[in-house]
Formats: structure tokens, C-alpha cells, sequence
């Protein structure tokens, strides 16, 4: 059953915005892969063997490949594209968001009645505190950010969001944007057939792209997912209605929930380790420590530390750190991600790490099969690679039996 | 109150724009470049869409041609002509000469310079 975005809560585009969005989408591509590769090529055939001749040995990190590739011409063009190509990701999306505006609005109010009893539910906190991480600057150059609100019972946020994203990802989230959550749930599916959970959490679902999966290939679980945004959360609530999987959205900071303690199966996020400073990511994951009922499983999609990419890799990893307003990604990737777990009070031997392929993509065959091997370190490992990408995943199970 | 009671969402992020190049208006100038070949895929797609619906009706154009939508066939022919139409405009990025032609093309600046 498809989860894409249903008409009803989805903008009314022009012929023209659509053709602006399908271009924005291939200089995207274009530029994540002729360009980057051009620029591959440029290190590997000048700039490498000119630091190899410099200083008698090969760069040691992304740092190094940073300090010299600054100066790159090719650098300054693949930079500046992509950094164009990024505002027009938002540019593309906004003007038939602001358009519909109101209708927009008053169509989620009507789905978050629920009167065909889908049994989902939202709960915002009116004195709630947006984090500094997300009002400081706006997110990945996103006007506005994660949690803007421009009228009443605003769901712009979540509009742009789920139209851009679309834009943004050239196909590489799969048709229905859920490819992440999809890997991930059927990873814990098929890899763990005995552990059967009830209740499941996710934590930065943005407009629950990746939560309605979970809910989907664990019918039985009652599906709970968190936010900052207001906006995020009633379009992801009424995105989910439309959709008929009942989940329940909650306006709450990872860093300090209302949940009980040992009240879930599954803590999960996916892109969202990265939108955080070193302190709240602590404190996420002991509060996902706390949530877990013993053996219950945190897992994490994100992007792979940088102790395990090679110097370029990392270099290109980084790149959202200092150009797309992600000041906390580098920081992140930095981190030894097992001891992040420990820190919290996993033990170190209940840690797992995963790479996977795109379940969508392969399908459950070819997928089920890959769910027990070991993890894979390459440039596909991540993701955006217009070639061919890999999810990465990282967490652990909390010590003691089920009770 | 929210943010504005003005209902207009801005374009631009807040803050200072990237700026890569050393040279004054250089990422400005490509933001154009790029604005604009944005603009010229649009109207290519436009008319590919109106040589689509004539064939099918004659008239009237510019309605059948907003409720248009591509098949994956179109789908394909439209992204083949944008990726065709970026390397076209990127082409003095793209199409740089290796390193033996631009030792020539040092030779010509020092002709030039003398
Ligand atoms: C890149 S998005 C995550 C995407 C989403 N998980 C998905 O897979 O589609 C990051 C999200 O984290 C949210 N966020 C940031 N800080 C947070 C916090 N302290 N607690 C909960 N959510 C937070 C942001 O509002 C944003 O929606």
C-alpha cells in the first residue's frame, strides 16, 4: 500500500512549478554526481599527489582534504552550485505553499477530527521552548527553518518540508519518501525474528516520513512519534490520517520526554542525531536509555563516523557542516558512536551497526538476505549517491530479559 | 501573534549567503546563471508539453497544456533534455581542457600579455 503524500493535504502546483521542481531535482543530481565526480577525479589526479609530494605522505582526515581543497577551483564551482541548488530546492516549493495557504490548513484540521476514526492523535505543548538548534539558524537553509509558523493552525512547515524533500532527494528516499524507515523497520523485522514490539517511538520525525513504515510493517504496535515543530506535527498527523495509519504525534524535545520510563520496544530515528549539539545528544540518548524497556532496541539512521570513511569520504560529508547551515553534523560524525551508546548505559556488547540496502529498491528478497551480513564502508555507504547508496545504522539493545 | 500575520513565507534563508569565490559577485552571477537556466527548462518543458497536446486536440492549447502530465516516457525525454541543457550552460566548468592543452593556453596568455 503506497504512503506517498495523499492530494488532499499536498499543494496545488502549476504546470510551471513542476517543471521548476523536476529541474531543481536534476541539477541536484547533476551536481552530486557529474560534478562530484569531476571533482573526484581533480583530487585524485592533481590534488593528492601534489599533498603527497608537499608533505611525503597522504592526507590523514577530511580536515586535511578540506584545507586543501578550499582552494580548488573545482571546489569553489561544486560548492556554489550545490549551494544554489539548495536554495532552489525551497524557492521551487514555497510560492504554492504560501498560495494554499489556508485551505491547506483548514483541510488538516478537518483530518485531525478524525471522523473516520483512523484512531491516530496530536498533542502540542502551547508554552513549549523550539531549541536553540533549530531557531538559530535555519536549518539547512530552509526559510524559517523547522518550526515557522506564518498563520493559524499552520502546516507551511510541514508542506515545504515534504514537497522539498521530494525535490531535494531526486528519488534517492524511494517513491513514497519512506525508504529509510522501511530499511530500518524490516532490518529489525528480519533480523531479529523473536522480538516482537508493541510499542515503538521515533524521535525527529519531521512530517513521518519514515514513522508511518514502522507502523506498517508492525501493525500490532502502537506507533508514538516526536517534534519540535508545530507545523511539522500537524502536517505529519494529517498526512497520517489521509494515509490511515494511526499514529500518535507528540510536540517534545528528545532531550527530555514526558514518556514513562521503561514504556518502549523501539527508539528510533533517522537524519536527525546530526541536528543536535554534543550535550542534547547525550541527553537523547539517556532518555532513550530510560524510555527502553529491558531488551528493548534504540536504533539510529545517520551517516557513518568519520573514523569509518576515508579521508575524502569524510571531506565530502562534511560539506553540510559548513555550507548548509548544519553546524553539528562534523561534531557528530566526529563521535565514537558505540561510546555514545555506553554513555548512556548500554553495554558495550549489545551495540550493533549496520549498513543495509534501500529495502524499497531491492525488495524483501534480495533484502532479506542482506540483513545478516556484516556492515560495508564504501562511497555508496551513506547517502545521495546518485550511483547507488547504502543506509547506515547504529544502536543497541538495553541489557536484561523482557519483562 | 505567529511569525507574521502577513501569510507571505520568505524566499531566502536568514543570514549571510555562501560565498566561495574569491572574485566580487562571482556566486551572485552564477545564482543568476542557474535562476535563469531554471527559468528556460521551465518554458522548454512548456513547450514540449504544448507539441504534445496539439497533436492530440488543435485547440484549445493553454488549458489542456496546465492539466497536462508527463508519462514516464516524457519523464525520461524531459530529463534527458535537462541534464543535455546543464551541460550546455556548464560547459566552460565541465569541458575544461586537461593539463597538456592548458600549458598552450599559458603560452597564448604570455603572446597576449608581450
Ligand atoms: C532532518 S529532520 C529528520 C527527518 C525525519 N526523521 C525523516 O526521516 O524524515 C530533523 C528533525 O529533528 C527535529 N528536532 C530538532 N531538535 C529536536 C529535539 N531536541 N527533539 C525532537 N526533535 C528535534 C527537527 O524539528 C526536524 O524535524
Amino acid at each position: 500500500m503506497t504512503q506517498a503524500t495523499p492530494d488532499v493535504i499536498r499543494p496545488r502546483f502549476t504546470r510551471d512549478e513542476k517543471a521548476r521542481k523536476s529541474f531543481t531535482s536534476s541539477l541536484r543530481a547533476h551536481v552530486l554526481g557529474t560534478q562530484a565526480r569531476r571533482m573526484r577525479e581533480h583530487y585524485d589526479e592533481v590534488v593528492q599527489p601534489q599533498f603527497q609530494r608537499t608533505h611525503g605522505r597522504l592526507p590523514a582526515d577530511g580536515q586535511e582534504v578540506r584545507s586543501v581543497m578550499k582552494r580548488e577551483r573545482d571546489f569553489h564551482f561544486f560548492s556554489s552550485v550545490r549551494s544554489c541548488a539548495q536554495e532552489m530546492v525551497f524557492a521551487s516549493v514555497i510560492p504554492a505553499v504560501e498560495r494554499d495557504m489556508e485551505e491547506l490548513a483548514s483541510r488538516a484540521s478537518e483530518l485531525a477530527r478524525d471522523e473516520q476514526g483512523v484512531g491516530g492523535s496530536l498533542t502540542l505543548d502551547p508554552n513549549f521552548q523550539v531549541p536553540e538548534n533549530v531557531t538559530r539558524l535555519d536549518v539547512h537553509l530552509a526559510p524559517g527553518s523547522f518550526h515557522a509558523e506564518w498563520g493559524d493552525d499552520d502546516v507551511s512547515a510541514g508542506a515545504i518540508y515534504d514537497s522539498a524533500t521530494r525535490v531535494f532527494a531526486f528519488r534517492q528516499f524511494g517513491d513514497d519518501m519512506n525508504d529509510i524507515g522501511m530499511t530500518m523497520s524490516n532490518f529489525v523485522r528480519l533480523r531479529y525474528p523473536d522480538f516482537k514490539p508493541t510499542k515503538i517511538l521515533d524521535c525527529g520525525c519531521t512530517v513521518g516520513h519514515n514513522t508511518l513504515p514502522w507502523a506498517t510493517t508492525f501493525p500490532d504496535a502502537e506507533m508514538h512519534a516526536i517534534d519540535v515543530g508545530p507545523g511539522l506535527l500537524r502536517y505529519a498527523h494529517a498526512r497520517a490520517q489521509a494515509l490511515e495509519i494511526p499514529v500518535h504525534f507528540h510536540q517534545m524535545s528528545a532531550t527530555n520526554m514526558a514518556f514513562e520510563d521503561n514504556s518502549f520496544d523501539v527508539v528510533f530515528s533517522s537524519m536527525f542525531l546530526h541536528e543536535l549539539p554534543l550535550k542534547d545528544i547525550k541527553a537523547f540518548f539517556k532518555e532513550a536509555y530510560r524510555v527502553l524497556r529491558p531488551g528493548g532496541l534504540l536504533i539510529n539512521m545517520e551517516l557513518p563516523p568519520n573514523s569509518r570513511t576515508e579521508p575524502y569520504q569524510s571531506f565530502h560529508l562534511d560539506w553540510d557542516t559548513y555550507y548548509n547551515n548544519e553546524p553539528h553534523y562534523k561534531p557528530f560524525r566526529d563521535q565514537d558512536y558505540p561510546s555514545l551508546c555506553v554513555g548512556a548505559g548500554f553495554e558495550a556488547d549489545d551495540c550493533i551497526e549496520v549498513t543495509l540496502p534501500r529495502y524499497t529498491f531491492v525488495g524483501e528478497e534480495e533484502f532479506s538476505q542482506s540483513v545478516h551480513k556484516p556492515a560495508v564502508f564504501d562511497n555508496s555507504t551513506g547517502r545521495m549517491n546518485p550511483k547507488g547508496t547504502r543506509w547506515y545504522g547504529f544502536g543497541a539493545f538495553k541489557a536484561g530479559e523482557k519483562a | 501573534m505567529k511569525d507574521s500575520s502577513t501569510r507571505i513565507i520568505p524566499r531566502m534563508a536568514k543570514g549571510r549567503r555562501n560565498r566561495f569565490f574569491a572574485a566580487e559577485g562571482v556566486d551572485e552571477l552564477l545564482s543568476m546563471v542557474l535562476e535563469l537556466t531554471a527559468e528556460v527548462s521551465t518554458l522548454r518543458e512548456r513547450q514540449y508539453a504544448m507539441e504534445r497536446v496539439l497533436e492530440q486536440h488543435n485547440l484549445p492549447v493553454g488549458e489542456a497544456v496546465e492539466s497536462w502530465e508527463p508519462t514516464e516516457g516524457d519523464e525520461a525525454h524531459l530529463a534527458a533534455d535537462r541534464e543535455r541543457l546543464l551541460s550546455t550552460v556548464l560547459r566552460t566548468l565541465e569541458a575544461q581542457p586537461k593539463e597538456e592543452e592548458q600549458v598552450e593556453t599559458a603560452a597564448q596568455d604570455q603572446t597576449r600579455a608581450a
